[in-house]
C-alpha cells in the first residue's frame, strides 16, 4: 500500500469528522495558550518585575563595604545596561545651632535606574520627578528638615562641605527607605567624595544599582559571579525584600495554575477525542488488517492524518497566541506606562516545540489502541474493541508532570494541581462503580425506561466511567477556575487590608512604652504592635564557631556572621503559623528560639539545634524549639529570630512599633516626633503601595489567564459529551422504530444523564475544595474555606450540562428519520 | 393489489435525495394495497429501493412525493412524534442486522418492546415468546452472546411480543447461513398465522418470497411487477 498517498487522500474525509475537529480546536488552544503564557506571561511578569524593581532600585544590584570595581560599570554598559552608584554612610550634619545624625545617601549621575525620584521644591504643594542633586546641593527628606528645624532652601553642612537643601526628598526609589534607621540626606556622588568623610574607620556602603533587559540582566550576572570577592553582594529583584518575593512567588502560582490547569484539559478533551477516533477506525483498520496491511500501517494511516492535520491546527494556535500575547502586553503597557521586553521568539521557540511534542506525545495513546485491532472485527464487529495497553498511560502521566515543571511552574502547584485531577478520575471511578452496583440492583425492580435507562449505565460501565470521570475534572477545573481561583485571589488582596501598618517607629526606649502608645492613641493609629528588639549576632551553632558552620545559600553568610535583629516574646506573632516544633510553655520557661522557616533552612539549622548568641555584652545560649511560617504580606515587624522571654532577661533592648495611620492624619507623625525626639519614624505606606500595586496587577493577568481554563473545561466537557453519542443515537432510533415517544425518550436520556451529572457534581465539588484548601495551604501559604456555593454551582452546572447533553441527545434523536440513523 | 379491507396503501410513493452529483431518484411512483393478513414480498435487486420503500411503508421515513395509509392513517399528515406512536400499538420489526440494544440481554430486549406496547403481562408474555422461538434457556444472554441466528429469533420475539397487525421485516434472513435461515423462515411465518398479522417482507431470496401471497418486484425504484406468485 503507497501509505503517503493514501493518508493523503483520507485527510479530508477525516477533517469532516466531529471528533478530529474537536482534537484540532483543543490542540490549537492548549499552544495557543501556551504561547501567550510562554511569551506573554513571561514578558508580562518581566514588566511586573520591572514595576517592581523600583522597589528594589534595579533589576539588580552589588553592595560592598568597599568600592567597586570601575570593571563593573564598564561591564554593564556592554551589555547595554543602565547604571548608578550609591554611597550610604551615617554622619552628623549641621544647620545652625542643630544638629542631627543622618543616613547620608549619595548618588550618581543616572540616578535612579528604576522607578522615580520624587522631591518637592521650596514653598510648593505637590511633589515632582527630580534629578538627582547637583553639586553644591542636597535633598533632605521631612524628618531629617523637622530634626533640623530647617526648611527647603536653608544651608547645611556636611563634613567639609556647605550644601544648600534644594528640596525635601519625598520618595527615594530603592528600597533602602524601609531599613534606614537615622533620617536621610541625598547628595551628588562628587561631593560626598569632597566632604573628607570617608576616611579609615568610616563605614560606607557602596552598591552598584542595575537594569536593563531580562536577558541583559541575566548575562551580567552570569559574567559578574565569578569576579565577586567576600564582601560583595549580588541581589536581584527576587531576592529583595522577603514581603515582594512573597507577591511575587504567588503571583507567578497563580498564574502557573491557570496554564497548568489548561494544559491539562486541553490534553483530556484531545485524548477524549483521538479515542473517539480509535472507535471508529477500528471497523476499516480491520478490514486492511484483512487486506493485508501490517499493524505499523494501520496505525501510521489515522496517525500520519493526526499528525499532518495537527501541523496547521499548531500554526494557527501558536499566531493566535501571538496575537493575544499582544494584545495582552498593549493594554498592560498602557496601564502601566512601562516600556516591556520585545519578544524573543528565538528564545522561546525551542522550548514551545518540546513542549508540543510532549503536548502531543501524552494525548495519542488512544491510537496505539489500533495496533490491537484483529482482522476478525471485519467479520465480527463486537469481537474485539480496540483496548488500549496500560504501559501507555504512562505518557500523560509522565509527560504533563515534565511539561508542567519545564513551564517553569512550582514543583508543589504541579504536584498538587495534577494529583487534584488524578483523584477526581480515580475518586469519581470508585464512585461511580459503587453507584453502578446500586443501579444494577435497583434496575431489577423497576419497569419500562427506568430499568432500561439504569440497565443502559449498567451494562457499559467504562464508558460511564470514562464519561463520568471526564465531567467530574471538567467541574473540578471549572470550579477551580471559577471559584476557587477567585477566591484565593480576593483572599490574598484581602492580606493587605486597608489597615496594614504604613509606619514603622524605630528606636523607642522601653521607659516610653505607655507614653508612646498613648500618643498613637491620640494621633488616631491603628493595629499598633509593639516589640523588643536587641542587635546579637551568631557566635556559636551546635557548640562550634558559627563561622565554621556551612550555610547552603552563600547569601546566609552575612547572617551568620554579621548582626541579626532579634526579638523575643511569650505567644506567637501574629501573622505567624508554627510550621515545626512546638510554642513554649509560659509555666516552664526555658531557653528556646523560634526560627522563621525559610530563613533556618538558608542557615542550615533545625529543631533541637543550639545557637549561642552574643546581644550587647551578654553571651545566650538557646535551643531552636519551633520554625514559623511568617506571612511577609502582613507588613507587621517581622524577625527571623524569636527568643523565649526567659533566654532574653537582662538583654539591652530598644522596641520597635509598627501601626497603621490614615494618610489624613499624617501629621500626627510631626507631633509624635515632637513629643519623642529620640524616635526614628520610617513610612512604608509608600512600599505598601507599591505592593497593592503589584498584587493588583498579577491578580489581574491571573483572572485573564483563568478564563481560558474555562474555555478549555468547556472543550472537555463537550468532548465527555460528545463520546459515544453515535452509539447512542443509533438506540434512540431503534427505540423511536419500536415507538417510544419523544417524551419518553426525552425521560429516558434525562434520567441517564442525570445519574452521571449527580455523581460529577458531587466529586468535583469535594475535590475543587480538597485542591483548593491543598493549593492555599502549600504553594499560597493561606488559609482557605471554601463556602457552600461550591456544591450549589458543582449541582447547577452538572445539572444544566446534562439537562443540554439530553436535551441535544433526545432533539437529533427525534429529528432525524429513524431509517437513517439506523442505516448510518 | 385486492379489494377487500386494506392495511396499507402506497400511493405515488416516491424518494428523492441530492447527492453529490446532483438529484438521485430512488423511489418513483410506487402504488400498493395490502389488506388485512396478507403478505407481500418486495423483491429486487441491491439498490433497487427495496428497503426505502419498506421504511416509507413503516413510517421510518418520509416520502418526498405521494402518500401512505397505514390502518386508515395518512402518515404524511403525522408527524415523527404520532408515527412513532402508531409504530408502537400496530407495527412490528424485523432488521437484517438484528438492531438488538447491545446493554441489554434477550429477555431484556423483548421486555422492552411489550413494556412499550404497554401489556399488562409484559413480563410473562417475553418470557413465552422467547420459549416459543426456541430461546428459554437463552433468556439472560447479551446479544454479543448469542449467535446470527439466535439473534434474530430474539428479533422475532420482540416483533410478536405485542402481536402486532402489521410486521415490517428487512432481509430478515440475509445475514445467516442456510440452516438458520430456514429456522427464522419457519418461525417467522408460523408467528405470523398465529398472530394474524400482516406481513410486508423485504427480501431478494425467490424462495422466501414464494412463501408469501403477493410479490412487488422493483427495478431502479419502479415497480416493475406486482401480483402473486406463479
Amino acid at each position: 500500500m503507497n501509505l503517503p498517498r493514501v493518508v493523503l487522500r483520507g485527510l479530508r474525509a477525516q477533517v469532516r469528522q466531529s471528533e478530529t475537529r474537536l482534537f484540532l480546536v483543543a490542540l490549537a488552544f492548549a499552544i495557543a495558550a501556551l504561547t501567550t503564557v510562554q511569551l506573554g506571561a513571561q514578558r508580562t511578569l518581566d514588566l511586573l518585575l520591572a514595576k517592581a524593581a523600583e522597589i528594589n532600585g534595579g533589576d539588580l544590584s552589588i553592595a560592598s563595604r568597599s568600592e567597586l570595581p570601575a570593571g563593573f560599570v564598564d561591564g554593564a554598559a556592554e551589555r547595554g545596561l543602565s547604571s548608578a552608584l550609591t554611597l550610604s554612610f551615617p554622619s552628623m550634619l549641621f544647620a545652625g545651632e542643630a544638629q542631627q545624625l543622618a543616613d547620608v545617601k549619595a548618588v550618581s549621575a543616572g540616578y535612579p535606574v528604576r522607578g522615580e525620584l520624587r522631591v518637592r521644591d521650596p514653598g510648593a504643594e505637590a511633589d515632582r520627578t527630580g534629578a538627582p542633586p547637583g553639586a553644591g546641593q542636597a535633598y533632605a527628606d521631612r524628618r531629617l528638615l523637622l530634626a533640623l528645624g530647617i526648611e527647603p532652601g536653608a544651608r547645611i553642612e556636611l563634613g567639609t562641605l556647605e550644601l544648600e537643601v534644594a528640596a525635601e526628598l519625598v520618595e527615594d526609589p530603592d528600597g533602602s527607605q524601609l531599613f534606614a534607621q537615622a533620617p536621610r540626606l541625598l547628595v551628588g556622588i562628587d561631593d560626598a567624595r569632597a566632604a573628607g568623610l570617608l576616611g579609615p574607620g568610616s563605614r560606607p556602603s557602596w552598591r552598584l544599582l542595575l537594569a536593563g533587559r531580562a536577558d541583559a540582566v541575566r548575562a551580567y550576572t552570569e559574567w559578574l559571579r565569578p569576579q565577586l570577592v567576600p564582601g560583595q553582594r549580588l541581589s536581584r529583584i527576587e531576592d529583595a525584600a522577603e514581603n515582594l518575593r512573597s507577591a511575587y512567588d504567588r503571583g507567578r502560582s497563580f498564574i502557573d495554575l491557570a496554564v497548568l490547569l489548561t494544559l491539562a484539559l486541553c490534553a483530556l478533551a484531545m485524548w477524549l477525542a483521538l479515542a473517539r477516533m480509535a472507535e471508529r477506525e477500528a471497523d476499516s483498520s480491520a478490514l486492511l488488517r484483512c487486506l493485508g496491511a501490517s499493524r505499523a500501517e494501520v496505525l501510521l494511516l489515522p496517525l500520519g492524518q493526526v499528525l499532518l492535520l495537527a501541523l496547521p491546527a499548531a500554526l494557527a494556535g501558536f499566531a493566535l497566541g501571538l496575537v493575544a500575547e499582544g494584545q495582552v502586553n498593549r493594554v498592560l503597557q498602557a496601564r502601566f506606562a512601562l516600556e516591556a521586553p520585545p519578544v524573543d521568539l528565538a528564545a522561546a521557540l525551542p522550548g514551545l516545540l518540546v513542549l508540543v511534542a510532549l503536548l502531543l506525545a501524552c494525548v495519542l495513546p488512544p491510537l496505539f489502541g489500533l495496533l490491537r485491532v484483529p482482522p476478525l472485527r471485519a467479520l465480527q464487529a463486537s469481537s474485539a474493541r480496540p483496548g488500549l495497553p496500560v504501559r501507555w498511560l504512562f505518557l500523560p502521566l509522565l509527560g504533563l508532570p515534565v511539561a508542567g515543571l519545564m513551564m517553569g511552574g512550582d514543583r508543589t502547584l504541579v504536584l498538587v494541581l495534577l494529583l487534584g485531577l488524578a483523584s477526581a478520575a480515580a475518586v469519581c471511578g470508585l464512585l461511580v462503580w459503587l453507584v453502578l452496583r446500586l443501579l444494577a440492583r435497583l434496575a431489577r425492580s423497576r419497569a419500562g425506561l427506568t430499568r432500561l435507562a439504569l440497565l443502559r449505565l449498567v451494562r457499559k460501565p467504562l464508558l460511564v466511567l470514562l464519561q463520568g470521570a471526564a465531567l467530574t475534572i471538567a467541574l473540578t477545573a471549572l470550579l477551580l477556575s471559577s471559584r476557587v481561583a477567585p477566591d484565593l485571589l480576593g483572599q490574598w488582596q484581602r492580606t493587605l487590608p486597608a489597615d496594614t501598618p504604613n509606619w514603622f517607629v524605630l528606636n523607642i526606649q522601653p521607659d516610653q512604652r505607655t507614653a508612646f502608645e498613648t500618643e498613637l492613641g491620640r494621633i488616631g493609629a491603628r493595629t499598633i504592635t509593639v516589640s523588643p528588639v536587641a542587635i546579637g549576632r551568631l557566635v556559636t551553632i551546635n557548640d562550634r564557631p558559627a563561622s565554621e558552620h556551612p550555610v547552603a545559600d552563600p547569601g546566609m553568610a552575612r547572617w551568620r556572621d554579621g548582626p541579626l535583629n532579634l526579638s523575643w516574646s511569650a505567644q506567637l506573632p501574629g501573622g505567624n503559623s508554627l510550621a515545626e516544633g512546638a510554642w513554649w510553655d509560659a509555666a516552664a520557661p526555658g531557653n528556646g528560639v523560634s526560627l522563621e522557616q525559610r530563613f533556618a533552612g538558608r542557615l542550615g539549622v533545625g529543631l533541637g539545634d543550639r545557637l549561642g548568641l552574643r546581644i550587647g555584652e551578654q553571651e545566650v545560649e538557646v535551643t531552636v524549639a519551633n520554625l514559623r511560617a511568617t506571612d511577609w504580606d502582613s507588613f507587621r515587624v517581622n524577625f527571623f529570630m524569636v527568643l523565649e522571654p526567659a533566654a532574653a532577661e537582662r538583654v539591652p533592648h530598644g522596641l520597635i512599633a509598627s501601626f497603621n495611620l490614615p494618610p489624613e492624619r499624617a501629621d500626627g507623625i510631626r507631633s509624635l516626633v515632637r513629643s519623642f525626639p529620640n524616635l526614628s519614624p520610617v513610612d512604608v505606606g509608600a512600599i505598601l503601595d507599591r505592593i497593592r500595586d503589584l498584587v493588583g496587577e498579577l491578580s489581574a493577568a491571573a483572572r485573564a489567564l483563568l478564563a481560558l481554563a474555562l474555555f478549555a473545561a468547556a472543550l472537555v466537557l463537550l468532548a465527555a459529551l460528545a463520546y459515544a453519542q453515535a452509539e447512542r443515537r443509533r438506540e434512540a432510533a431503534l427505540l423511536r422504530a419500536l415507538g417510544i415517544s419523544r417524551g419518553e425518550l426525552a425521560r429516558l436520556m434525562t434520567l441517564e444523564w442525570l445519574v452521571l451529572g449527580l455523581v460529577a457534581a458531587v466529586v468535583a465539588s469535594g475535590l475543587a475544595a480538597f485542591t483548593g484548601w491543598l493549593l492555599a495551604r502549600q504553594v499560597f501559604q493561606f488559609a482557605y474555606a471554601p463556602g457552600l456555593s461550591l456544591p450549589v454551582l458543582a449541582a447547577l452546572v452538572a445539572l444544566a450540562v446534562c439537562a443540554l447533553a439530553a436535551w441535544a441527545a433526545a432533539r437529533t434523536a427525534t429529528r432525524t428519520p429513524p431509517a437513517e440513523s439506523l442505516r448510518a | 393489489m385486492g379489494g377487500g379491507n386494506p392495511i396499507l396503501v402506497a400511493q405515488g410513493l416516491g424518494k428523492h435525495v441530492d447527492g453529490p452529483d446532483g438529484g438521485l431518484t430512488i423511489l418513483d411512483g410506487v402504488d400498493l394495497t395490502l389488506n388485512a393478513g396478507a403478505s407481500l414480498a418486495i423483491v429486487g435487486r441491491s439498490g433497487s429501493g427495496k428497503t426505502t420503500l419498506l421504511s416509507l411503508l413503516a413510517g421510518l421515513d418520509v416520502p418526498s412525493a405521494g402518500r401512505v395509509l397505514l390502518d386508515g392513517n395518512d402518515l404524511s399528515a403525522l408527524g415523527e412524534e404520532a408515527r412513532a406512536a402508531l409504530r408502537r400499538r400496530r407495527v412490528g420489526f424485523v432488521f437484517q442486522s438484528f438492531q438488538l440494544i447491545p446493554t441489554l440481554d434477550a429477555y431484556e430486549n423483548v421486555l422492552i418492546a411489550a413494556e412499550l406496547a404497554g401489556i399488562a403481562d409484559a413480563r410473562e408474555r417475553s418470557r413465552q415468546v422467547l420459549e416459543t422461538v426456541g430461546l428459554g434457556r437463552r433468556l439472560h444472554h447479551l446479544p454479543r452472546q448469542l449467535s446470527g441466528g439466535e439473534q434474530q429469533r430474539v428479533a422475532l420475539a420482540r416483533a410478536f411480543v405485542h402481536a402486532p397487525p402489521l410486521l415490517f421485516a428487512d432481509e430478515p434472513t440475509g445475514n445467516l447461513d442456510g440452516e438458520s435461515a430456514r429456522i427464522v423462515t419457519d418461525l417467522l411465518f408460523d408467528l405470523r398465522r398465529r398472530a394474524g398479522t400482516t406481513l410486508v417482507l423485504v427480501t431478494h431470496d425467490l424462495d422466501l418470497a414464494a412463501r408469501c401471497e403477493q410479490r412487488l418486484a422493483l427495478v431502479e425504484g419502479r415497480v416493475a411487477a406486482a401480483g402473486t406468485p406463479a
